[in-house]
């Protein structure tokens, strides 16, 4: 994998589209974290892109640098035909309001000091109407639309909700302003799983209502699979495989994405886990990526030419694209 | 040990409680759990947070030591009684008959002292080996791990580690004085899932090799489906259902077990299929429900389970299950009948009737 390459975008009538981003992170002595190298997505309207990868993949710091927190080191990411890159930082404060982010660990960030009428009302403060009474009608609706009782919640703070009623909170927050897109990094890992499944379908209502694009950004792949029409699979910093949901996971085609996929538990005692599909090694240090291939030190069928060259995605099957020299049939 | 008969039990809980005063009152984190385990068995022990898991697989060592903790009932382990040791006597059976394998690999090792230090000298401790053999036994120890180059990482610290690393640390030592039975306690919740996937696989293999039982703790369903014989599922500090791992996922008895197999993503559903939830969160302990703990949140319950505690009863296939209304029972479809018509919230939730996106209350 660990390819580059732009066969995967589909140009037109896109929402929002990052072509070659690139982020890197100077650690002293000259050296740099390669933490996204060349990441190229783009999202069709109403469309949700789920990106996966384990931990150090990359994967929240593409979304981050989506919403230029930080600035990526290169690349481009065009919404509705703004490059936000290009702009200054005034100008990409007002851009934000169309570009949201829901956060992994919905307690720590909220704010504790404050009620949770404000917290939602904090955006529209800055830039929605300058009407109070508007703002809180705003508010009121927004939380009826997560399914908060917008009375019983609005004046008590965030310690008084669990982990789930703040997700909804800060899901609240994101849809306050009535975004385009919306980036969510990991909302549901640090859930329960019967509280998951709420989130998880309220995300899918709320798309349906309210006509928003995801990116979801998320380690565990069931959940990824279940919420996304498009996946993504990231390595070190690059990109493996793109294709639907549904293609993805019954054919994968880099070896990576089948390493992935093999390691999943399977909630069905009646199928055996495969002892066979083990991913050896670790994982490379981001400083000092290997050449060619990202994942070729762990692919089991690596050669040569993988080292020295790095596979650019190419289509395999309809929509189906991939980063590898070798692909899986 | 005292050489035990071949039919006792490895470890046997009767009536396990652990209460915990808190200023809130009495919290009971553990209600009345008993389980019976045999020699070579993988028991899988599953719940959400707060259902009493952790703090079960620890009381059952006596190491939730406080003084504001109750533990009462009793675990036998191969016949000898657990709770009533002292602390001295359990030092010996910690680590050498019992090990336990906790979920973050970093906080259980040492962050000031070499691997290879923290290895031998649980060794030594327990086995009296001079420097020189612990130390070669700790080298083998660690390959058997599959720790690459095992003479060299004796000398890192855990920091230089990785967390899949450093699991493989702590099962290394879990392994080393041959206990009879492994406790692990969410062992892969921290890693990715490849790593997840190593480890699991390494647990396994040592479990049959070295002809040790294991209780399996963790939340993730798709973990147990695949590595225990045996499940127990826990809520609100009580086991609400035990079966074996091949009834339980055909054939759950309690609504809870349904409801979580259901609620779960599974990757051979196709994209975009709703999931079904469970309504509103668990009870809190410090003040629990009447009757059966999970009612409130339940798309079966009737008048009798919000007053009165249900048994844990026996089925004629062996599961056992704490409700008055078992699933696949015509009272359990007459119980959702009535539900569904009344148009009980919880129920309609669980069948996607109405949006689910309202939380009760």
């Amino acid at each position: 994998m660990a390819g580059t390459g732009k066969a995967h975008l589909r140009g037109e009538g896109a929402v929002l589209t990052v072509e070659d981003l690139t982020v890197e992170f100077p650690v002293g002595g000259g050296r740099k974290v390669h933490a996204v190298s060349g990441i190229s997505i783009d999202l069709m309207p109403g469309e949700t892109l789920g990106i996966v990868g384990e931990s150090g993949c990359g994967k929240s710091t593409t979304g981050r640098a989506i919403l230029q927190l930080p600035r990526p080191t290169s690349g481009s990411v065009v919404l509705d035909g703004v490059d936000l890159t290009k702009l200054n930082d005034a100008d990409m404060r007002e851009q934000r309001t169309d570009i949201q982010m829901i956060f992994q660990d919905p307690i720590s960030s909220l704010n504790p000091r404050r009620r949770i009428k404000d917290v939602v009302a904090e955006p529209l403060r800055v830039w929605g109407p300058k009407d109070k009474d508007e703002q809180y009608k705003i508010v009121r609706e927004t939380l009826e639309a997560v399914g908060l009782d917008a009375d019983l919640v609005g004046e008590r703070r965030p310690h008084e909700f669990s982990g789930g009623q703040c997700q909804r909170i800060s899901i609240a927050r994101a849809l306050v302003l009535n975004p385009k897109v919306i980036i969510c990094d990991e909302p549901v890992s640090a859930l329960d799983v019967s509280v998951q499944a709420q989130i998880l379908n309220l995300l899918e209502d709320l798309k349906k209502k309210y006509g928003i694009t995801l990116i979801f950004i998320a380690h565990d792949l069931a959940v990824v699979k279940n919420v996304s029409d498009r996946v993504a699979v990231m390595y070190l910093g690059k990109m493996c495989e793109v294709a639907t949901s549904e293609d993805l996971y019954a054919k994968p085609a880099h070896p990576y994405t089948k390493l992935l996929l093999g390691s999943v538990p399977v909630a069905d005692p009646t199928q055996a886990p495969d002892t066979n599909a083990e991913l050896s090694g670790d994982l490379p240090s981001p400083t000092a990526p290997p050449s060619g291939c990202r994942f070729r030190t762990r692919c089991p069928i690596a050669t040569d030419r993988c080292a020295q060259e790095e596979p650019q995605l190419q289509e395999v099957a309809v929509g189906h694209y991939v980063a590898c020299h070798y692909p899986q049939q | 040990m005292n050489t035990s008969l071949p039919d006792t039990p490895l470890l046997e809980v009767e009536n396990l409680s652990t209460t915990f005063m808190t200023p809130r009152g009495p919290l009971t984190a553990v209600n009345g759990v008993n389980l019976t385990l045999q020699k070579g068995q993988t028991y899988g022990l599953v719940g959400e947070s707060g259902s009493g898991k952790t703090v079960f697989s620890r009381s059952m060592l006596q190491l939730n030591v406080s003084s504001n903790v109750q533990t009462t009932g009793s675990v036998k382990f191969q016949g000898e009684e657990l709770l009533t040791k002292t602390r001295k006597e359990m030092q010996s059976i910690w680590g050498k008959e019992i090990s336990m394998v906790f979920q973050d690999p970093m906080t259980s090792l040492n962050p000031v002292m070499k691997v290879g230090t923290q290895v031998i000298e649980h060794i030594r401790h327990h086995l009296g080996l001079g420097k020189k053999e612990a130390r070669e036994l700790g080298i083998e120890l660690l390959r058997s791990v599959q720790i690459p180059e095992p003479e060299a990482r004796m000398d890192v610290y855990p920091h230089e580690c990785s967390g899949g690393m450093r699991q493989r640390i702590c099962i290394a030592i879990a392994l080393a004085c041959g206990s009879k039975l492994l406790i692990a306690d969410e062992p892969t919740t921290a890693l990715d899932v490849t790593v997840q996937h190593q480890i699991l696989n390494l647990l396994d293999f040592q479990r049959r090799d070295r002809d040790m039982s294991m209780v399996l703790v963790t939340h993730d369903l798709g973990v147990i489906a695949g590595r225990a014989d045996h499940v127990a599922v826990m809520y609100a500090g009580r086991l609400v259902e035990v079966a074996d791992t091949k009834t339980l996922f055909a054939a759950p008895k309690m609504p809870y077990t349904e409801a979580l197999l259901r609620s779960i993503p599974r990757m051979d559903q196709p994209a975009h299929t709703r999931l079904l939830s469970i309504s509103g969160r668990p009870p809190d302990l410090a003040n629990p429900p009447k009757g059966c703990a999970f009612a409130p949140r339940c798309a079966y319950a009737q008048e009798q389970c919000e007053n009165e505690q249900p048994p844990i009863t026996t089925h004629a296939d062996g599961s056992q299950s704490a409700c008055w209304i078992p699933l696949g029972t015509p009272a359990s479809r007459d119980a959702l009948q009535k539900n569904l018509s009344a148009g009980r919230p919880q129920t309609l939730a669980m069948h996607n009737v109405a949006s689910t996106t309202s939380e009760v209350k």
